[in-house]
């Protein structure tokens, strides 16, 4: 079974934005990618989500969405991962900016997993990421589609990025 | 134990919309503003206020990048970057650099 966490932390402001863009293009981040923003190049990718913030008169409120898909056991690779989560990421990509990378297992999630931060303005109009129960449940159906795992999810609301 | 205080990031004071304006119409009017925010993907309040405050169009009449438009640029960018970063990394920066100033430029 897969994993869906989407992590809602309402703290820090666009500060958070930076950090969280930081930890998804640190050392440990493998098979990164983008839509909308340069991935490979973390001050690029943040100052292009604050653009389309800028556009739209939104700079404030909630910078992201970090959403963190977790696959289960039959996943023995981080090029596997880093393919399921290209495809995970590209889900928001018609609205939003995204920025996302794999990890193998570490202390914070056992198995490969992908990081995915999304801009919470959407591009096209300037309207806000919605990620209610709804919302996340078709974003888990659509997870199941392309990993093949029945897929599952859950809300953390306070997330700390030293 | 001291703990920092912690604020949500809510709305600054400069973008809360908080002032409403009303506008009389006919009925041809209200029927177009509502088929042209549509077309545009807009609500017909975020499309009224984009037409007005919306800089000057380009002498040559050009038309003006949109935020859509930008990040499918950058897309198209990203997919080349990774072909060109095997046969000619010094293009594949120089690529994401022009992308960058197109941005600049734009927004």
């Amino acid at each position: 079974m897969a994993r869906v966490i989407v992590i809602r932390n309402t703290y820090g402001g666009i500060l958070y934005l930076k950090k969280a863009i930081n930890y998804v293009s640190d050392s440990r981040a493998q098979y990164r990618g983008g839509y909308g923003v340069n991935p490979f190049k973390p001050t690029d990718a943040f100052y292009k989500m604050i653009q389309i913030r800028q556009k739209y008169g939104k700079v404030s409120g909630n910078p992201l969405v970090h959403i963190v898909v977790s696959y289960d056991k039959t996943v023995k690779d981080i090029e596997t991962a880093g393919l399921f989560g290209k495809e995970c990421a590209k889900y928001f990509a018609d609205r939003f900016q995204v920025i996302f990378c794999s990890h193998e297992s570490d202390n914070e999630c056992p198995t490969f997993h992908t990081h995915i931060i999304v801009n919470s303005v959407s591009y096209i109009d300037g309207r806000m990421i919605i990620t209610g129960h709804d919302e996340v449940k078709k974003f888990c159906d659509y997870v199941s589609e392309v990993t093949g795992q029945y897929t599952q999810f859950y809300f953390k609301n306070k997330a700390e990025y030293k | 134990m001291n703990k920092s205080k912690k604020t949500r990031s809510s709305r600054v004071q400069s973008e809360k919309k908080t002032n409403v304006t009303s506008v009389r119409l006919t009925d041809e009017q209200q029927m177009k503003i509502q088929e042209l925010a549509k077309s545009n993907n807009m609500s017909v309040s975020s499309y009224l206020i984009y037409k007005a405050l919306e800089d000057e169009k380009p002498s040559n009449n050009e038309k003006p990048c949109t935020p859509n438009y930008l990040v499918r640029t950058q897309n198209i960018i990203n997919m080349v970057y990774y072909i060109a970063m095997k046969y000619e990394p010094d293009m594949a920066e120089a690529l994401q650099e022009e992308e960058d100033q197109l941005w600049q430029e734009s927004l």
